[in-house]
């Protein structure tokens, strides 16, 4: 408990200093600004009010990529540095390290997440759709940050990786313009199943329920098996 | 070829200088030592003197200039190896070596003769990520090796090796006096210092307590002892201590030797350590 | 001789931290991408894409290619030798720029075709990118996180975006001063052709920003590198 007040307080040092508070406050802020206002005008301006739903869906995606990244931005730093072998051998342990570094991107996804639905979305989700948006979202920023730090080897590594694992976000696009059987490609991506649920329409409660459990196993696939790649890497 | 002069230096946003007044001079084709406990300012003055810290009092001049106004080709003429060897990860040993020896202009070594030397020409071709702490160490002096430099300044250039590699590394740069280079190397270890330097520097606290050749010092600061050990009656092991001068007149010393109990005689030598404990009053570690 | 080895280095650091690798990749994508695109924007976006992504490149790499330089002290073993700050900011700057050629290179070829603009539309991308490059290592010698040099740059280079509006029919004649003017300008040569004086403004505003940026980024590493070293403070 006291090495988790230690890495608060030193990270509220670091915010201080560091820009992570207002990159994360500004970014997701700036986005939602844009969905609710700039982008509705930017598509009536030319004629293509048809695409809302699927920029919305982009969008959000949006959140936990800039999320993710800036929270692997700061463990690679740290790595690079040495600091977390230093947490490792204080009683967080590397274990309790990682979660805490995955929590603070998760929550604010969440927080940002239920903005981004109930405010600047211009299509509304039932409660059900809602909800299970917002938990894979919340997994989605701990995974993009986990794909960083479990397969770079230092900073640059890491930039050029955020560089594609960011393209993951344009994945409702496909959803959206390729036919049914092609587009399954894309379900071994977690935002497949974020973005589905924006883009899918109407579907019975049975198959919203598939879609859900399906997407929320890979998420959860996905945080595990990275988190042991990158404990792995930092014995 | 090297002299200095009143040296002061405080690194900034600290109220004690580091270095508190030091006068030498190197002479061309030696090996000095920087001897003392770590934190004594060694690599400070060391980082002077390749012309890394400007901002110091006193005169340093190396090759006949002031050493704060040097240009980069003052660069082509010295090699330095840092106390920590860093490399790019992501690259080889030869890689590394050949990038770093692409940067000079004037004559270079190949980088394979020096891997060999240093026994790292199996490893030449792995990235220096899997390297150990002694093989970057190697690496590091190989680096430093590369331009054929005048002068060597080398940190610490034996710590983390094993003795055998520390050998090799002691070797070489008893080599490269033989071929009239002028090497500064500083340690904490006496018996490095004690085998390869031509003078050493005593250096605590940021001065200059006194320079001479090992060998000087050992003559001057050894009252000899010799150390007799015999077998008591009922007490075992005993151990007595005679000085060596006037050893042959001294009644105790003639008795003992009489008596048949003795079972080693020593003469007992100081080491530098010993001298620099005695110097200083201070330990090196 | 030192010169051109240390490029070819610099080069080689790239490809092994996987930049190349990344770059075919975000490369396809575009391709790809460029060609879902109604052909009546896809010139538009193509020019878009050109200069915020490959053109552009250098600026989003520098930063980590510094900052790992710094954090792992290479650079105290760089300037130890004869090697010039000068040569330094050139090496990094032209190897990054190699990429940023051959991706939109390859971008424009296979999507357009090729095309009588080629020569400037490369000529537009080899001076966009030394300039953001260059001008970005002049951010990245002032930061020491990731995160802190995205965030400088970023408000930076909020600025040298404005003529970017452009594309959806903004324009201010002040725009002309920038240099994402005259990049545009070029870029977009290999579709609609410029005359000498645009051609001439072009180059001639994009030439003197870089000069700009080169003297900027000498001075910021004399200042936050070298000037530290020699005061013995930590880089
Ligand atoms: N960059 C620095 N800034 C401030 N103080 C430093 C710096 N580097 C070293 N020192 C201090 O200067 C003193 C001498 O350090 P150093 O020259 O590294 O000693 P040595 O090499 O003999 O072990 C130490 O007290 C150390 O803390
Ligand atoms: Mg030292």
């Amino acid at each position: 408990m006291k090495a988790v007040f230690h890495l608060i307080r030193g990270d509220m040092r670091q915010i201080y200093r560091d820009p992570m508070l207002f990159i994360s406050m500004v970014g997701p802020i700036l986005l939602i600004l844009l969905v609710r206002f700039i982008v509705p005008f930017v598509t009536a301006h030319f004629a293509i009010e048809s695409y809302n739903v699927l920029l919305a869906s982009f969008f959000i995606l949006l959140i936990p990529l800039l999320l993710g990244v800036m929270t692997g931005f700061i463990m690679l730093d740290e790595r690079d540095d040495k600091m977390i072998d230093y947490f490792a051998v204080t009683p967080l342990s590397k274990i309790g390290y990682l979660i805490y570094r995955l929590l603070f991107p998760g929550v604010l996804t969440i927080f940002y997440g239920i903005v981004f639905v109930e405010w600047a979305s211009p299509e509304s989700l039932a409660a059900l759709d809602t909800l299970l948006v917002i938990v894979m979202l919340a997994m989605e920023a701990p995974i993009i940050c986990l794909c960083l730090v479990a397969l770079a080897a230092n900073k640059i590594e890491g930039l050029a990786l955020s560089k594609g694992v960011g393209l993951v976000v344009f994945v409702p696009f496909i959803i959206y313009f390729v036919p049914l059987p092609w587009q399954l490609v894309g379900s071994i991506l977690p935002t497949y199943w974020t973005a589905n649920l924006f883009l899918v329409g109407d579907i019975s409660f049975g198959m919203l329920l598939i879609i859900g459990i399906l997407g929320i196993f890979i998420h959860i696939l996905y945080i595990v098996f990275l988190s042991k790649q990158f404990l792995r890497k930092i014995d | 070829m090297i002299d200095v002069e009143k040296l002061h230096f405080t690194y900034p946003g600290r109220k004690e200088p580091t270095i508190k007044g030091m006068d030498f001079t190197i002479n061309e084709g030696e090996i000095f030592g920087f001897l003392g406990p770590s934190g004594a300012g060694k690599s400070t003055a060391q980082k002077i003197l390749i012309g890394m810290l400007k901002n110091y009092q006193g005169r340093v001049r190396i090759f006949d200039q002031e050493v704060s106004q040097v240009k980069r080709s003052y660069y082509e003429r010295i090699g330095v190896a840092f106390e920590f060897p860093n490399f790019y990860q992501r690259l080889t040993a030869m890689e590394n070596l050949s990038l770093f020896r692409s940067l000079y202009t004037g004559e270079t070594v190949a980088p394979e003769e020096l891997l060999m030397e240093m026994g790292l020409n199996e490893s030449a071709r792995m990235k220096v990520s899997a390297y150990s702490k002694g093989m970057k160490m190697r690496l590091n002096l190989c680096r430093a090796l590369l331009n054929k430099p005048d002068i060597l300044f080398l940190d610490e250039p034996t710590s983390g090796l094993d003795p055998l590699n520390a050998k090799k590394v002691k070797n070489k740069i008893v080599r490269l006096k033989e071929e009239g280079k002028t090497i500064l190397i500083t340690t904490h270890n006496m018996n490095t210092a004690d085998e390869i330097c031509d003078r050493v520097a005593f250096i605590v606290d940021g001065r200059i307590q006194l320079i001479d050749t090992p060998r000087n010092l050992k003559v001057r600061h050894n009252e000899k002892k010799v150390q007799v050990e015999s077998r008591e009656k009922d007490h075992g092991l005993k151990i007595n201590e005679f000085d060596l001068q006037g050893i042959g007149t001294n009644p105790d010393f003639l008795t003992l030797l009489r008596s048949n109990k003795i079972e080693t005689i020593h003469t007992q030598e100081a080491t530098l350590e010993d001298i620099f404990i005695n110097v200083t009053g201070r330990g090196l570690n | 001789m030192r010169f051109h080895t240390a490029f070819f280095y610099d080069i080689k650091i790239q490809i092994r931290h996987g930049l190349y690798a990344v770059y075919i990749l975000v490369s396809l994508f575009y391709i790809i991408a460029l060609y879902q695109i109604p052909e009546q924007y896809r010139e538009m976006v193509g020019v878009f894409i050109t200069f915020s992504d490959p053109g552009v490149l250098g600026f989003f790499f520098i930063g980590g290619l510094v900052l790992l330089e710094r954090n792992q002290n290479i650079l105290d073993n760089l300037f130890i030798t004869p090697y010039k700050v000068e040569e330094y900011i050139l090496s990094k700057a032209l190897s990054l720029t190699v990429l940023s050629i051959i991706s939109s290179y390859a971008i424009h070829i296979s999507v357009f075709g090729f095309s009588f603009g080629m020569i400037l539309f490369l000529i537009g991308v080899f001076l966009t990118s030394m300039f953001f490059t260059i001008f970005g290592l002049g951010v990245a010698v002032r930061s020491h996180t990731l995160n802190g040099f995205f965030l400088l740059s970023s408000s930076y280079s909020l600025i040298f975006c404005l003529p970017l509006l452009e594309l959806v029919g903004i324009d201010y004649s002040l725009f002309m001063l920038l240099p994402t003017k005259g990049a545009l300008l070029l870029i977009s040569t290999a579709f609609s052709p410029i005359n000498m004086l645009e051609m001439i403004y072009a180059i001639g505003i994009l030439l003197f920003w870089s000069l700009v940026a080169f003297w900027w980024a000498r001075r910021s590493f004399y200042k936050m590198i070298i000037f530290k070293a020699s005061e013995g403070k930590t880089l």
